[in-house]
């Protein structure tokens, strides 16, 4: 379950990062921004909870669930925007960067904070939101210089939401069984 | 839209400008003066808030904690009142306040003595003299007209409230009553006005009332007119005084009272003048107020400790203070500020306690009523206390209350009589063994007490809740122990007046595992019976508790300060309390002392005797000083050495080879010579005191000795350092002091107490120390039963230092009252330098023999020792760490410094502290101190090119935390845990009755689960204060490598006390589980003042061995006493057990076989089955029992027929004598099974048969304890293997996100 869960986080910022692309320089600005400002404000909480409960509530079957459900949603929203050229309806999902990527970026830097022990924790808050600004900003303009092609970048995108919905049912299967 | 009118605008400007002038005004001529009040006590807060009444002054109070990080208080203040005592101000404090003063703020420093602190800003000296006669003069009428003085002065021009009154200067020694205003400055004038206000009775007892310096403040003194009113109810004529210095003195000797109520504050007067209240028989009562509130108070995980410790109790013991009871405490009133208030069921107790005291002085002793509580083991064993005889000693004692007139009738004529008495009637019974309590029920005379009769009683003296916590847990009266029917029996005899009962157990079955595992279990209706009866039934005037020592104080609660919650209180009742205690022992005896209400009586120890070890040792100690001198050029004296050396079996003792055809090396040969002379020298008790029965004249000579020869030849080498003819290392050369100064102080000595003058003129200087000691050892005995005899009549026991004479001569002569020492001073100078020395030989030791510093020491902290030694333990863990304490003007180490890496020289090293619970309680500011100076060296760089090992010791915690599935803040929060003691802030470790039950227990790792558990309580910061979390203990005790047991008492050592291995037999078995290696240990040996040293664990224990257990003159010398002396015997059996059940490294291999050949085949003839099976057959089975025990244990590697005879010896005695249904002998039927298949066929049917009898099978659910364990299950490791995950996830993702660039760009090609 946590290999699986390891795996959905990776996908869910490769998604973030490359439907970033499709934004404005200045919409990926402000979205790196909110997410390190999202970190900087969700870390102390994580530091004060025992990786125990945390990831004792994110496995709970109940969580696993609607965890699920809301990738399978946001999946769709992704797999609508890729069409969003040939179906205008869907061209203001241009603005939806995808939001699962937040509690999944920290959750990430949760699990580096529960394995360092001697660490400063406002410190470590301060660099992980940085980092993560760099990293949404650097991938993003990485990502577009990769594959300069929106199209490409769209098949891309596709691609990897078929990934996680696959992941996704492997992940509620696992709870079932 | 219309643009307003340019006459609009003009008129609006013109109103708000005329409203800003109008607010201006207002502000400037009618704004509140506001004073800021800062460092003033709670109670001197509300004294000075509420006396302001003036709706024009608004009052600020701020502690320097709070100024410190809020500067900002100063912004509006119109005048600043500092209270200047036990303040601290940094440069920005200063530097805010000089600003402050700068902007035309009126600053004003009330101070006496801080010369820190005297900042002075916009006052004329006239001014400030008037600020002072009003602070200093504290009366409401004062602090009201300095608050309206502080308006005139700091804002002249502010309207309304201007008017004040000048200071009315108080009499700085003067006698006051409950009416505000009305001082005398001599008794005769408070009793006139007495008479006046027809509160003064002719003829009834003179009280003076004393309540610190601070009183009378008008205001904030509820308690003080409580007491005041109610000991004048009570019939009393109180003269309550404020008095300082030489003066307070001179005016208690002319009213010359007959008690004193003093709440404490600093001493009551000086030593001299103490002396002189004793020798007036005055009492002096000190019960005080609490500042604290009263949820805190009652919490009894919230111990007083600190100053307030200090201040309300250690200081007031050093004036032979008693009844230290809290009656107040401090708490929020509706106006936001901190008033006094009286706890009136603590008011009603200690004035019941007062009256009760004070009854004994004029009650005849015909009349008066005394209970005597002793203590036993369950079975037939003998009558407990620790060295003294207690059969003999009881009988002294009612020999001599029948002669002084007390009603004592029915006292056998002999003593013989009177010991078969008591034990026939005065039993104590094990849950274990329910045959042996019918046997009692049907043979003796117990009192029957009803159910309805029980419950009465337990209703009028105990709280509900505390009466259903017992119900709730062993069912309704009677319970189940003693009981036939409705009816619970109780053990005890009475002859007239006079009551003895045997403490009982304090638990049952499992219960017993619980409490001594500190969860806070209520005690049986067995163990409240006797104490319900004697206050009830009885209606005892007083209480003896005779020797040492009982259980009942170390029932949970509160350290000092007890409620009616606290079953150490209650059960006590508000009986005056007298404790007979040895001076051996002041740790305990402090504890004992605090949390009963008891006034110690000290009695004397065994006296000191001469090993007898000088003659088996001398042809080897003269062959090795011959062979030192010979510098290895005499082979065949080596190897004649050697050869002595291990027949002996020395060579194993000392870790040397046993290779015959190789001498020694130089090296070798002075361990051997140090060892060898410490073995002749060792300083040996024998046979067990009784009390009132002074030493024989050989014994007054050998224990005189003891006491004054090492001082001498420590002097005398001394004065030869100082003149140049030896070198400052051969001063601290114990064995070099031994061999060439020892001698001669013994012979001086001896010569002069062969024949002692009767004064000391005429004797050389350096030996009037001998005579004095002397006299207080000959003084004692007659004082123990003078002094008792006394404190029965309401006078009083006057103060003394506590330990065994060798270590502290003062405690001489016994029959006193024990005081502690001021925890706040220590670790003292003197413990400063010893702590460092034994830190650096530690280290010194553990590089030698392992090539490498150690990462971490663990420390034992007793309470004997810390008292003896002022914290030298306490003193060896700051320097391990680095850091050293500062102290302050007053001597208390109060704050720490970081010694630099390039001064300290080495690295940093890691500490562990184990606690007793009576440590944790006389210390726990120096816990909170030393959890600081782990925080201090944790975040100390490594510096001088030395690694940190308490950084990283502290990471690892951290990390081991993490890993148990704390939260990052939490793991944080515990990384710096160092000092862990008993759960629930209990007294046991529950380790003896772990190791002792050992038929219920498996395996050894089961006593190293319980020792983490039991013992795994923080008591390192308030915050965390007797906190438990499973693995913290655990995490903490990470990479030990040694551990260091302290040792001051020159009347026990490792293998006749049973907590020596109870503490680091335990913590050994604990790091070795933990960290798979057994660390080093040693004795941090305290036992002569003038060469503290460090030694071995298993020299330590061979020394003792060689000199006790296997010495044929102390076994010798112990048979001449009766059953409690031969009750030694078993007790040292059951330690060297306990050593091989925790640490087994530490005993020669051999040493059973050497206890079989000496006991059991008897090799010396000493008599000794004889002797065991007359005196005390119970210890003699103990003794046969823990050897079979351990043979079965596989500890003693037994042949057939040692098991065979031993096995017979102790069916032999079971039978002749009866089972002793002690908990080695009756509790274990795995034991019993394995003697049984050792016996010969008639001889176990016989034994079989009696055991069975004793047990009763159809009661199998009493039989043997199950130990139950909280199993603490690990954590699911998560964050490890999501991190595992997250690298796997990590690497897969990154291949997919490859694989997909890939195929895009694939696309893009072919596009």
């Amino acid at each position: 379950m946590e290999i699986l869960f390891a795996l959905i986080t990776v996908l869910l910022l490769l998604s973030f990062l490359l439907k970033s692309t499709f934004l404005p320089r200045w919409g990926v600005g402000v979205a790196a921004l909110l997410m390190a400002l999202t970190v900087r404000l969700v870390i102390p909480f994580l530091a004060s909870q025992p990786a125990e409960t945390v990831n004792g509530w994110i496995f709970s079957p109940d969580r696993v669930l609607d965890i699920a459900v809301c990738i399978v949603l946001e999946a769709l929203l992704m797999m609508a925007f890729c069409f969003s050229r040939t179906l205008s309806r869907f061209r203001f999902l241009r603005w939806y960067p995808g939001l699962l990527a937040f509690p999944a970026v920290c959750w990430a830097w949760g699990q580096l904070l529960y394995s360092s022990a001697g660490i400063h924790f406002t410190r470590f808050a301060i660099w992980a939101a940085l980092g993560t600004l760099v990293v949404v900003l650097v991938g993003s303009w990485g990502l577009r210089r990769l594959l300069p092609e929106e199209d490409i970048r769209l098949e891309g995108l596709f691609l990897i939401q078929l990934f996680l919905l696959l992941l996704t049912i492997a992940a509620t299967g696992a709870i079932t069984f | 839209m219309r643009q307003p009118s340019k006459r609009f605008l003009r008129t609006a400007l013109m109103g708000a400008a005329a409203v800003l002038l109008l607010a201006a005004v207002l502000v400037f001529f009618f704004r509140p003066t506001h004073i800021l009040v800062i460092n003033a006590t709670l109670a001197q807060q509300a004294d000075v808030a509420l006396n302001n009444d003036s709706r024009r002054i608004r009052l600020h109070v701020t502690d320097p904690d709070v100024f410190a990080k809020d500067g900002r208080r100063l912004y509006g203040t119109d005048a600043v009142v500092i209270f200047s005592r036990g303040l601290y101000l940094d440069e920005n404090q200063t530097a805010a306040l000089e600003k402050s003063g700068r902007r035309g703020v009126v600053v004003f420093t009330n101070t006496l003595t801080n010369q820190h602190v005297d900042i002075q800003c916009n006052l004329s000296d006239e001014q400030r003299k008037t600020l002072s006669d009003y602070f200093r003069n504290q009366s409401a009428g004062n602090y009201r007209n300095a608050l309206r003085y502080l308006r005139r002065i700091a804002t002249p021009h502010r309207l309304g409230d201007r008017d004040y009154e000048p200071p009315v200067l108080l009499l700085k020694n003067m006698y006051y009553h409950r009416e505000y205003g009305k001082y005398f400055p001599t008794h005769e004038e408070l009793a006139a006005y007495l008479k006046e206000k027809g509160l003064y009775r002719e003829g009834a007892p003179r009280v003076l009332f004393m309540s610190g310096l601070s009183f009378p403040v008008e205001g904030n003194r509820a308690h003080v007119d409580t007491l005041i009113s109610r000991l004048t109810a009570a019939g009393y004529n109180v003269f309550p005084l404020t008095a300082e210095g030489k003066t307070r003195e001179k005016m208690i000797r002319a009213l010359h009272p007959d008690a004193i109520v003093y709440l404490p504050m600093g001493r009551l007067g000086n030593d001299t003048f103490i002396d002189w209240l004793n020798r007036e028989n005055i009492p002096v009562f000190t019960p005080f107020p609490l500042i604290q509130p009263h949820e805190e108070w009652i919490d009894p995980l919230r111990p007083v400790s600190g100053g307030t410790l200090t201040a309300r109790t250690v200081i007031p013991e050093i004036d032979g203070g008693i009844g230290n009871y809290c009656i107040a405490t401090q708490n929020e009133s509706p106006s936001g500020f901190y008033l006094y208030t009286p706890e009136s069921e603590r008011v009603d107790s200690f004035l019941d306690y007062f009256n009760r005291y004070m009854a004994l002085r004029t009650l005849p002793n015909r009349d008066k009523r005394v209970a005597i509580v002793y203590f036993k083991t369950p079975g037939k064993d003998a009558l407990l206390a620790s060295g003294m005889e207690v059969v003999p000693s009881l009988y002294r004692l009612l020999q001599r209350l029948l002669s002084e007139g007390y009603t004592v009738s029915g006292l056998p004529e002999t003593e013989a009589a009177f010991a078969k008495l008591v034990h026939r009637e005065g039993s104590v019974m094990g849950s274990y063994a329910p045959g042996a309590q019918a046997e009692f029920l049907q043979k003796a005379h117990p009192l029957w007490l009803s159910r309805g009769q029980y419950e009465t009683w337990a209703q009028a003296v105990l709280l509900p809740e505390k009466y259903q916590e017992v119900v709730d847990r062993y069912g309704p009266a009677p319970g189940r122990l003693l009981v036939r029917g409705d009816s619970l029996a109780v053990a005890c005899l009475q002859f007239g007046n006079i009551l003895l009962f045997p403490q009982p157990r304090p638990a049952l079955g499992d219960d017993e595992f619980r409490l001594i595992h500190g969860a806070g279990v209520a005690p049986p209706h067995s163990y409240l019976a006797p104490y319900l009866y004697m206050q009830q039934g009885f209606k005892a005037d007083a209480l003896i508790h005779f020797g040492t020592h009982g259980n009942l104080e170390y029932t949970p609660g509160k350290n000092v300060g007890q409620s009616r919650s606290d079953w150490s209180d209650v059960l006590i009742g508000n009986l005056p309390h007298f404790y007979y205690y040895t001076t051996g022992n002041v740790g305990e005896g402090i504890i004992a002392k605090r949390r009963t209400h008891a006034a110690l009586v000290t009695h004397l120890t065994p006296p000191y005797v001469e090993s007898g070890l000088r003659q088996r040792y001398s042809s080897l100690l003269s062959d090795i000083h011959r062979a030192l001198d010979a510098d290895g050029g005499n082979r065949m004296l080596g190897l004649k050495i050697k050869k002595e050396t291990v027949q002996l079996g020395l060579h194993r003792d000392l870790g040397l080879d046993s290779s015959l055809t190789q001498p020694f090396t130089a090296a070798e040969l002075e361990q051997l010579d140090c060892f060898a002379e410490e073995l002749v020298e060792e300083k040996i008790t024998g046979a067990y005191y009784t009390l009132g029965q002074p030493y024989s004249p050989r014994e007054l000579l050998t224990t005189t000795l003891a006491v004054a020869a090492d001082p001498l030849a420590y002097e005398t080498a001394r004065r030869d350092r100082d003149a140049g003819r030896i070198t400052t290392e051969q001063l601290q050369d114990l064995t070099y002091l031994r061999h060439h100064y020892l001698p001669t102080a013994r012979r001086r000595i001896t010569a002069l107490l062969q024949n002692p003058p009767r004064d000391t003129v005429g004797v050389a200087p350096d030996l009037r120390p001998a005579l004095a000691y002397r006299n207080g050892l000959i003084a004692s005995s007659k004082n123990e039963l003078d002094a008792m005899v006394r404190a029965l009549a309401g006078g009083t026991i006057p103060p003394a230092p506590g330990g065994d004479p060798v270590l502290n001569p003062n405690v001489l002569p016994t029959g006193r009252n024990m005081f502690s020492i001021n925890a706040e001073s220590t670790p003292s100078p003197q413990a400063w330098e010893d702590g460092k020395r034994l830190a650096e030989e530690t280290l010194r030791r553990y590089k030698e023999r392992h090539g490498d510093y150690p990462r971490k020491v663990s420390y034992t902290f007793w309470a004997g020792e810390f008292i003896s030694t002022e914290g030298a333990t306490l003193a060896q863990a700051f320097w391990m760490l680095g850091v050293e304490p500062l102290r302050d003007k007053q001597g208390r180490a109060v704050d720490l410094r970081l010694i630099p890496g390039e001064e300290l020289g080495r690295p940093r090293i890691n500490v562990l502290v184990q606690v007793s619970g009576q440590l944790r309680d006389i210390a726990g500011s120096r816990l909170r101190l030393l959890t600081d100076a782990v925080k201090l060296a944790s975040e100390a760089p490594e510096s001088g090119g030395w690694p940190n090992y308490v950084a990283s010791g502290t990471q690892d915690q951290e990390k081991a935390l993490l890993n148990k599935g704390l939260s990052p803040v939490r793991a944080r929060e515990l990384s710096t845990m160092r000092v862990f003691g008993p759960l629930n802030s209990g007294y046991g470790s529950g380790m003896l009755h772990l190791v002792e039950n050992s038929g219920g227990r498996d395996s050894e790792e089961e006593i190293a689960d319980g020792f983490l558990n039991n013992m795994g309580a923080a008591y390192g910061d308030e915050a965390n204060w007797s906190a438990y979390q499973p693995g913290l203990f655990a995490a903490a005790m990470e990479k030990t490598d040694v551990v260091i047991q302290p040792r001051q008492s020159n009347t026990w050592g490792p293998l006749s006390l049973d907590h020596v291995y109870e503490f680091t037999g335990s913590l050994s078995l604990a790091v070795k589980k933990v960290t798979g290696r057994e660390p080093d240990a040693f004795f941090a040996d305290y036992r002569n003042r003038n060469a503290r040293r460090l030694q071995g664990d298993r020299e330590a224990v061979a020394v003792e061995a060689r000199a006790t257990l296997l010495n044929p003159t102390w076994i010798r010398e112990r048979m001449k006493g009766g059953e409690g002396s031969a009750q030694m015997f078993g007790e040292m059996f059951r330690n060297v057990f306990g050593w091989n059940a925790t640490r087994p490294s530490a005993l020669d291999p051999k040493l059973y076989d050497h206890l079989y050949d000496t006991y059991i085949l008897d090799e010396n003839h000493l008599g000794l089955h004889d002797y065991l099976r007359e005196v005390n057959p119970a210890s003699f089975q103990a003794m046969t029992a823990v050897l079979l025990e351990s043979a079965r244990k596989g500890y003693w590697k037994a042949t057939e027929e040692q098991l065979q005879t031993t096995a017979s010896l102790h069916a032999d005695v079971t039978r002749t004598c009866g089972a002793a249904c002690t908990e080695f002998v009756c509790g274990n039927q795995k034991l019993e099974r394995f003697i049984a298949d050792n016996l010969p066929s008639p001889q176990r049917a016989s034994y079989t048969q009696v055991m069975v009898a004793v047990r009763n099978a159809a009661l199998s659910d009493a039989q043997e304890v199950v130990l139950k364990e909280d199993r603490l299950s690990d954590p699911v490791r998560r964050p490890q293997l999501i991190v595992h995950a997250g690298w796997v996830g990590a690497v897969i993702g990154f291949s997919l996100i490859l694989l997909l660039i890939l195929l895009l760009r694939r696309k893009r090609r072919n596009r």
